[in-house]
Parts: C-alpha cells; sequence; structure tokens
C-alpha cells in the first residue's frame, strides 16, 4: 500500500460520515440574533460562558489568515503584575486576552485557587482575583494597598493601561465599604532589575518600587524591603514622593497605633509635656525587621529619636543626642562601606551567621567627630554591639554581653551608682538631664555604666557594680 | 521536499467558497446555507475527530456556522478561506475540550467507535477509521486528518498547531506507517 492510497482511504472514509444536520437551527439562530453575538444556551458554568465569549471576540479579530490569527492570538505582548502580599501575574495578548494566570508565591495561589482564567477578558481576570483577594482577607480595611505594574513594549498603552486598571481597582475596592489605596507602575526595561527580583522571588513591580523608595530614602536596604507586604511599603513611600509610581488613596494605618498615640508614648516615656518640645516630627517607618514609629523632637537642647513598635507601642530604641550640625556633615557623605558591609563586619568578628541574629539593629551616627556604624544584634540572650568605622570598616568596639547579667545581692545598686556617678563627675543631680543606668559586663566585671547631660555635655561612667569603684569616665561635648 | 507541495485535493473549491464568504458578508443567509452544504462534511469530520464524541460534535458544529456567520467580517479574501474556518473549528473544539476537562475522559473502544461514528459507513470505513482512533494519538490524528482529508499543507499545519515543519513532516510520516501497516494487517 503506497502512501497517497493510506490519504485516499483515510480521506474517503471520513466523507461518508453522516454529518447531522444543524444548518436550520444554525440559519435561525443567526436570524434571531442578527448583529449579535450569541450562543446556544447550554452553559452551566458561568466561566464556560466566558470562554465562548472570548472565543467568539477573539475571533471576531481574526485577521487575514486563521492561523496568523492564531499564532497573534496565543502572543502574549502586556504581563500586568498584582502585589498585596500575594504577588500574581496575569499576560495578556495584544486585544487584553487573559492568556495565564501566575501565582508568585503561595499566597497568590490561594487567591487563584481553582479558577481558571484563561481566555477571559482581562477586566473580568481582574475583577475576580481583586473579589479573591478581598474575600480572602488580604485587602483589607487594615491592609488596603495593592500594586500594579503594567509591562508592554508601547509606553503610551502602558500608561494608558496603568491608568485605567488603576482606577477601576480603586473604585472596585471601594465599592467594598472601604477604601483602597492602589499604586501602579510602568515597568521598565531593567535586566539588573529582573535579577534582583528573581533573586528575592518577588515580582519586577515590586522590586521597582523598592528601588524608587531607596533612591528616596538611601537608608533602606533592598534586603529588608524585600520582606514587606505592599501595604508596609505604601506606608512608608509615604513620608516621601515617588518618581514614576502612581498612588490612588491613602494605606491605611488602622492596624497601627497611630502618630497621635505614637507621640503620646513618646512624651511620656521622655516624662515632658507637649509644649515643651519643638521640631516634633513623627514618622512610619521600618526598622530592625519592625514596622516602627519614629518620634523626633527636640526639648531643652536634646535631641530625642525614639522608636515605637506601630503595632504594640512598645518602645524598641531610643535615642537621644545634642543638637549638632557637625553631625549632619558627617553623616552626608556618601563614601561609606555601607550598612550591609557593616554587617557583615560585625558578624564575621562576632563568629554568628545571618539567621542566628535576632533584634538586629544599625545605625549611622557622628561619634567624636567621625562617622561611626552603631550595630546591635542579639545572638540567644547575648547581646552584641558594635562601633564600626563608617569609612574603612574598622572595629572602633566590639562589645558582647549576657542579658542574663541580673541583679544580684552583692552589687551596689543603682541609686548608690548613680550618686557614685555624679559625685565623682562632680555635679548635682538637678542639673542632671536624660541619665540612663544600665548594668552591664565589661572584661569579665560586671559594672553600672551611668549616662546623663548635664547642659550639652554628654557623660558617662562607668562603675564597677560590686565594689563601686568607678573605672571609667568621660565628659563628651 | 516534494511532501510539502503537495496537497491531498480536496473538492472544494477555494475560489467558491471565497465567493460564498463574500457574500456572507453582507449577510446573506443563502450564502450561509452554500458554504454549510460545500464544507459541512468537512469540518464535521474534523470536530468529531478532535472531539470524539458526536454530541459534542453536533453542538460545536452549530457553533461554528453561527460563530461563522457573525466572524465573516473579518475574512479577507486572500488566502485560504478553509484554512480561516479550520483554525475557528479547531478554537472551538479546544474550548470544548477544556469545558470537558472537567468531566472524565471516557476510554475509546470499539464499541464506542462505532457507535460513534455512523452506523451507515461501509465496514470498510468504520475499520479505517477505527484504525485512524487507535493507532494514531491525538496529535498524530489532528496532522493526518489536516493534511489528507482537508488539504493542508504540512507548513499551514505547522503555523496552526505551533509545531515546526521538521516536527509535522516527521510526525504524519510516523502516523501514514502505523496506519499503513495496520491497514495491511486488515487486509491480510
Amino acid at each position: 500500500m503506497k502512501k497517497h492510497e493510506v490519504e485516499k482511504r483515510i480521506q474517503q472514509a471520513f466523507s461518508n460520515v453522516q454529518v447531522p444536520d444543524v444548518l436550520e437551527s444554525v440559519l435561525s439562530d443567526c436570524e434571531k440574533e442578527k448583529g449579535y453575538i450569541m450562543m446556544k444556551e447550554e452553559k452551566k458554568n458561568p466561566w464556560i460562558k466566558g470562554f465562548v465569549y472570548a472565543a467568539i471576540i477573539m475571533l471576531a479579530f481574526t485577521g487575514v489568515l486563521g492561523f496568523n490569527f492564531y499564532q497573534s492570538y496565543y502572543k502574549a505582548v502586556t504581563t500586568i503584575a498584582f502585589d498585596v502580599n500575594p504577588s500574581i501575574e496575569i499576560k495578556t495578548n495584544d486585544q487584553d486576552r487573559v492568556l495565564e494566570v501566575k501565582a508568585l508565591n503561595e499566597d497568590g495561589e490561594i487567591v487563584i485557587g481553582d479558577m481558571n482564567l484563561k481566555g477571559c477578558d482581562m477586566n473580568v481576570a481582574v475583577n475576580a482575583l481583586i473579589g479573591s483577594m478581598i474575600q480572602n482577607g488580604y485587602l483589607s480595611d487594615l491592609a488596603n494597598s495593592i500594586l500594579i505594574s503594567v509591562e508592554n513594549h508601547d509606553p503610551e498603552k502602558t500608561a494608558q493601561l496603568q491608568k485605567k486598571l488603576s482606577d477601576e481597582i480603586y473604585a472596585l475596592i471601594n465599592s467594598n465599604h472601604f477604601d483602597g489605596a492602589v499604586l501602579s507602575l510602568s515597568i521598565e526595561n531593567d535586566d539588573e532589575l529582573r535579577k534582583l527580583a528573581e533573586t528575592y522571588g518577588i515580582t519586577v513591580g515590586k522590586a521597582q518600587f523598592i528601588q524608587n523608595l531607596i533612591v528616596a530614602n538611601p537608608l533602606y536596604s533592598f534586603d529588608s524591603l524585600a520582606k514587606l507586604t505592599i501595604h508596609e511599603l505604601n506606608l512608608l513611600a509615604h513620608s516621601s514622593t515617588l518618581e514614576h509610581v502612581s498612588s490612588n488613596g491613602n494605606a491605611s494605618d488602622k492596624n497601627y497605633i497611630g502618630k497621635e498615640r505614637a507621640k503620646e508614648i513618646a512624651l511620656q516615656y521622655v516624662k515632658v509635656n507637649e509644649n515643651e518640645i519643638s521640631h516634633l516630627e513623627i514618622e512610619i517607618d521600618y526598622e530592625m525587621g519592625l514596622m516602627i514609629y519614629e518620634v523626633e523632637f527636640q526639648v531643652k537642647g536634646l535631641e530625642y529619636d525614639i522608636d515605637i513598635n506601630a503595632k504594640t507601642g512598645e518602645v524598641v530604641h531610643t535615642h537621644s543626642e545634642l543638637e549638632d550640625d557637625e553631625h549632619d556633615v558627617i553623616l552626608g557623605n556618601s563614601s561609606y562601606i555601607g550598612e550591609s558591609k557593616a554587617k557583615e563586619i560585625a558578624l564575621n568578628h562576632a563568629l554568628v551567621s545571618e539567621n542566628q541574629i535576632d533584634k538586629y539593629w544599625i545605625e549611622l551616627k557622628a561619634h567624636h567627630g567621625q562617622a561611626v556604624y552603631e550595630i546591635e544584634f542579639m545572638v540567644g540572650n547575648t547581646e552584641y554591639e558594635y562601633k564600626i568605622q563608617a569609612e574603612n570598616g574598622t572595629i572602633l568596639q566590639a562589645e558582647k554581653e549576657d542579658e542574663n547579667v541580673g541583679q544580684d545581692a552583692s552589687y551596689i545598686g543603682e541609686s548608690k551608682a548613680k550618686n557614685i556617678a555624679l559625685s565623682y563627675m562632680k555635679v548635682s543631680a538637678s542639673d542632671v538631664k536624660n541619665l540612663k543606668i544600665h548594668l552591664d559586663q565589661e572584661h569579665d566585671t560586671i559594672i553600672y555604666e551611668v549616662e546623663f547631660y548635664v547642659g550639652s555635655k554628654e557623660y558617662e561612667v562607668k562603675i564597677n557594680a560590686k565594689t563601686g569603684a568607678v573605672i571609667h569616665s568621660e565628659k563628651e561635648h | 521536499m516534494d511532501v510539502i507541495n503537495q496537497s491531498v485535493t480536496t473538492n472544494i473549491d477555494d475560489l467558491v467558497l471565497d465567493q460564498y464568504l463574500n457574500l456572507l458578508k453582507e449577510q446573506d443567509q443563502s450564502a450561509l446555507t452554500e458554504i454549510y452544504q460545500m464544507t459541512s462534511c468537512l469540518i464535521y469530520g474534523f470536530i468529531l475527530s478532535m472531539l470524539k464524541n458526536r454530541h459534542d460534535a453536533e453542538d460545536v458544529l452549530h457553533d461554528f456556522y453561527v460563530t461563522l456567520f457573525h466572524s465573516v467580517q473579518n475574512y479577507h479574501s486572500f488566502g485560504r478561506p478553509l484554512a480561516w474556518m479550520m483554525t475557528i473549528a479547531r478554537n472551538l473544539c479546544l474550548l470544548k475540550m477544556r469545558e470537558k476537562t472537567r468531566t472524565i475522559a471516557i476510554p475509546y473502544d470499539d464499541y464506542e467507535i462505532s457507535k460513534e461514528w455512523e452506523n451507515n459507513l461501509s465496514i470498510e470505513d468504520k475499520l479505517t477509521i477505527r484504525d485512524f482512533m487507535k493507532q494514531l494519538n491525538e496529535e498524530e490524528q489532528q496532522i493526518v486528518w489536516l493534511h489528507a482529508v482537508s488539504g493542508f499543507k504540512h507548513r499551514e499545519i505547522a503555523q496552526m498547531m505551533d509545531l515546526t515543519l521538521g516536527n509535522v513532516l516527521s510526525k504524519y510520516h510516523r502516523a501514514i506507517q502505523k496506519l499503513k501497516k495496520s491497514f495491511a494487517k486488515g487486509e491480510k
């Protein structure tokens, strides 16, 4: 048997197949719905209806040859990513039909569930996804931010889509009885950004947003921000204007104690009244793996910086220093080794690894006229403190102290330590401001470290906790 | 390379079909009737070979002509009208198949095939179709059908199915070999 005989035989067999006669019903359907696009009503599943609809619309766009169309239909031209914490990416063709919906993290999978959005209109898919995010509690009154990033080779189309989606989603969220905060941006073609996004397992849109945040606030590091949700990032963005990012609505801080409460806590902590302070600034910030309110103010020549856990209201870090112009000059220099390098130096010195540490804290400070990174972190119950020269990475000070250093009956006690310190420095208790005492360990000796200000001078006295002997004293202007 | 240029002739005249499609643009229902009569056999065979279920194939056949009626405005008369129509048919089948994935696929046996494929067929035709169904996988069936029955060029099939030309050619040849063997066995 020859090849063409095989072909002939198949062709013949099929041509003899009896065809059911549907001509009449076709003609009547076409007559009935002239100008309308409809299918037989036997679809039970609304999604199927969507598919059929999609199919017809996609056919309505058919080009010269069917298969040319077929190819162009399956060509993704637009990528839209949604980040809340769930990250989802959808690819659409040039008629805004969904070709692919991809969850980029576990939360994304939950949001998509068993919805099959392939083939349906972009708007339908967006509606379904946002609806599911609200239903699953990812978008709520407490966390109302979403980031939309649009990528298309045509900048005009991109901008248009970005605006359209942003408006629609904003309206969609608002129809659910809470205000949405919709961020949107257009993806720039940047390979470095893509790599970064891949490394951290986030969308390119989120990576770009973080990068914009870092540009606006160079103290942030990509590393730390990558872990945050879009809502947290949006809160951080709120205190600075970002280029290339459009924002619709404000990020809700209802999940947090609020700026007013943060101020109260800070004032109580320092024990001052509101009318005594000046230059009050409250900003939401992210430090030590926590969302915090950073409350800054000046009182009697001292500048306070009080960080409060935004959720619990707990004071997590305080710092006070003299108002000092030199400070800004020193810290304004950008030729320093950088926070991540400083961290590396400290961790290497302490012989601990990144994942062992807890309550990590780093700050660039002016110290004796030079810029230093002050690093603090915990490993178990041990607290480490480093001062590292910002220009060359030299370790100026390394301390390791055990939190278990507890009160002991054999110690002289805090009040006695305070008296010793004051009399040693020859200052009277009424002049002293911002006095801090804490128990510490230095070279196997338990000490009291007493710090205070008199006028604009800072004092530090270290006293042997058992004997009461002054080991070290320092007066700094 | 002669394989590429050699296409099995069908009894459908592209020029006539093209004329009717242009008439259909004017919402001429008689043109639809003509097109239906010219092509329904071919279209139905293709749909049935993809869906393997008479009931579904009938639905899709109906949907196909209604869709054709509405989307004919996008038809341009150069090119091959049948290729354009077949792409529509294929897309409708894919949609139907996606819908069907929700239900459990029923495995095929001789009984089903003879039941699905009309009983007025000659024994030989039935056996031919049975071999076609049993010996070839889904993809091979589509490729063979598109080339041998509806006369598409391999190059066109490659575009339609998103395969390379070489891929289509080798698959086609493998499928024909299988059928040849199977037919020869049946003749003995």
